[in-house]
């Protein structure tokens, strides 16, 4: 029998602060490798163990569990070649969800060397005689892993200690299902997302490149999105817009708005005038929430772009030769919220060979603490001082600087053109190119 | 202290925001325009002097927030949040001189 329920069977307000400040991290955390290892180190710190393990049960994408472990205290290496813990009597209240097991010193203990091949720890093991586990459950109980707390000394966990680990235990279980959630989540709107935006083929006489980043926390994808539509007469429509929400909500709602548009850019080619069809359309579908769209029309045989926007900030010109420029004048407010009276203006820019123009969603400049209006002269100031050899390189040069590897922290979509040669009109209408 | 205080007088309300307007504190400037909208407030002065920063998500709950009432007038904005208004096409709802 467990040597249980002694001592105080309550904590002191110390014990609960550090329980309190536990709960308050790990509840906060949404990645599963973040949440498991500050759950190891938590319980080996709050009871004074030498070392912990935290083995605990990972879904892949088919639904398959297989058992992994965090440690604390020790090094990885401690753990090479060790085998998972076995189907032991010691082990089987923590692995089957029954009850937390307390031991001064677990080589004394009744249910201690019981089962083959080991009868006891591996010979390869780290001393343990201090000896404390409990195991992580949901609510519907089932056992989600279990977290054993180890010292080469006897009798170093007392009841507080056992309470302290009952309570990180169940901080464990909301963490651990709330990234388990959050993970998938993440990736339906991942697929989702990667399914809706289009990808974009050669198009002659002008290089269009495309960038979709999810933001950094977790990969979270939000609403952003563009499109690049070749019209019948040949010239190009663009977009680049920003459905308001994140995750699967905003990706499933950016899917709808994106289709709304691109049927109303076939219909109505002036941009402002396609941009005010959508804006009715979505009243009309009693769709909630803003969006935010810059829609722009691409004349391949001029080298102009007219350029409309609602609720979106100005692109960027990056002149071959010249400064660089935030396309002047105001846009009209956001559509889909009942703000506009009429269609947004449409303004003609003309471009020369070599000259690029970009549209970017907020998340490329918005930065908690920072003006965005600072962002944007620093973008445009970064912009000056390199020479651009393409727009390709132009978007992987902005990301690379102002959102780094890892994402920012919103989402960003951009659409950088950049006309090469003029394209004289042919006469007959090109296929759509869209996949 | 909150980021964002409603007094309402009649179907007047004076809307205070405070700090940072980004996604931490959203939720409490929705809560306060729900709260305007409940008590048939028709005309929203929104005071953003004290705003040091506003994210795309304040500019959003700004623009549904003046599809909602008669009248939305912003007032004592930092001048980096007009320009952002303006870039963004909220510029017409800016009060000039008003306090």
């Amino acid at each position: 029998v467990e040597e249980r329920n002694q001592g105080p069977a309550s904590l002191g307000p110390d014990a609960l602060h550090q329980l309190h400040d536990v709960g308050r991290t790990l509840v906060a955390d949404l990645d599963l490798g973040a949440v498991v290892q500050a759950v190891v180190d938590a319980a080996r710190r709050i009871t004074g163990a030498a070392f912990g393990v935290f083995f605990h049960e990972v879904l892949d994408a088919a639904g398959d569990s297989s058992t992994h472990f965090a440690l604390s205290g020790v090094p990885r290496s401690a753990f090479d070649g060790m085998p998972l813990p076995g189907r032991t009597q010691l082990f089987a209240p923590t692995f089957l969800g029954q009850h937390i097991v307390r031991h001064d010193d677990v080589t004394e203990a009744p249910t201690y060397g019981r089962t083959a091949p080991h009868h006891g720890l591996p010979a390869e093991h780290l001393p343990v005689r201090s000896y404390l586990a409990a195991p992580v459950l949901t609510a519907a109980g089932e056992v989600l892993g279990g977290l054993l707390l180890g010292h080469p000394d006897p009798g170093r966990f007392d009841a507080e200690d056992e309470l302290l680990l009952e309570g990180i235990a169940g901080y464990a279980s909301i963490a651990v299902v709330n990234a388990r959630q959050h993970r998938a989540q993440t990736e339906i709107a991942h697929t989702l997302q990667h399914a809706m935006l289009p990808t974009v083929g050669f198009l002659e006489g002008v290089e269009v490149a495309v960038r979709y980043l999810p933001a950094a926390r977790q990969a979270e994808v939000g609403g952003d999105w563009y499109d690049v539509l070749p019209l019948a007469d040949g010239r190009l429509a663009l977009t680049v817009g920003d459905v308001a929400g994140h995750s699967v909500i905003a990706a499933a709602r950016m899917g709808v708005v994106r289709n709304a548009l691109s049927v109303h850019v076939l219909r109505e080619v002036d941009p402002g005038r396609s941009l005010f069809l959508l804006d009715e359309h979505l009243r009309a579908t009693h769709q909630p929430g803003f969006v935010t769209a810059v829609q722009a029309v691409f004349d391949r045989e001029r080298a102009t772009v007219d350029v409309a926007r609602a609720g979106h900030l100005p692109p960027l010109v990056v002149p071959a030769q010249g400064e660089p420029h935030f396309l002047d004048g105001n846009p009209s407010p956001p559509l889909g919220v009942g703000l506009l009276r009429e269609p947004p203006p449409t303004v003609r820019v003309q471009l020369e060979l070599g000259d690029t123009m970009v549209f970017y969603t907020d998340g490329l400049v918005e930065r908690r603490r920072t003006p965005t209006d600072v962002t944007m002269s620093r973008v445009r100031d970064f912009v000056r001082n390199r020479p651009t050899r393409s727009a390709e390189d132009l978007c992987d040069e902005l990301l690379a600087e102002f959102i780094g590897r890892d994402g920012g922290d919103d989402d960003v979509a951009m659409l950088a053109i950049r006309p090469l040669s003029l394209v004289p009109p042919t006469g007959h209408v090109a296929p759509a190119e869209r996949r | 202290m909150t980021a964002a205080d409603l007094e309402v007088t009649g179907r007047s309300a004076r809307l205070v925001l405070r700090g940072e307007i980004d996604l931490l504190t959203i939720g409490e400037v929705k809560a306060a325009v729900a709260t305007a909208k409940e008590r048939h407030v028709t005309e929203l002065d929104v005071d953003l002097g004290l705003v040091d920063f506003m994210d795309s998500s304040g500019l959003g709950v700004l623009a549904t927030a003046a599809a909602e009432v008669e009248r939305l007038r912003i007032v004592a904005a930092p001048i980096s949040v007009i320009r952002i208004l303006e870039m963004t096409g909220l510029g017409d709802f800016i009060a000039i001189g008003a306090d």
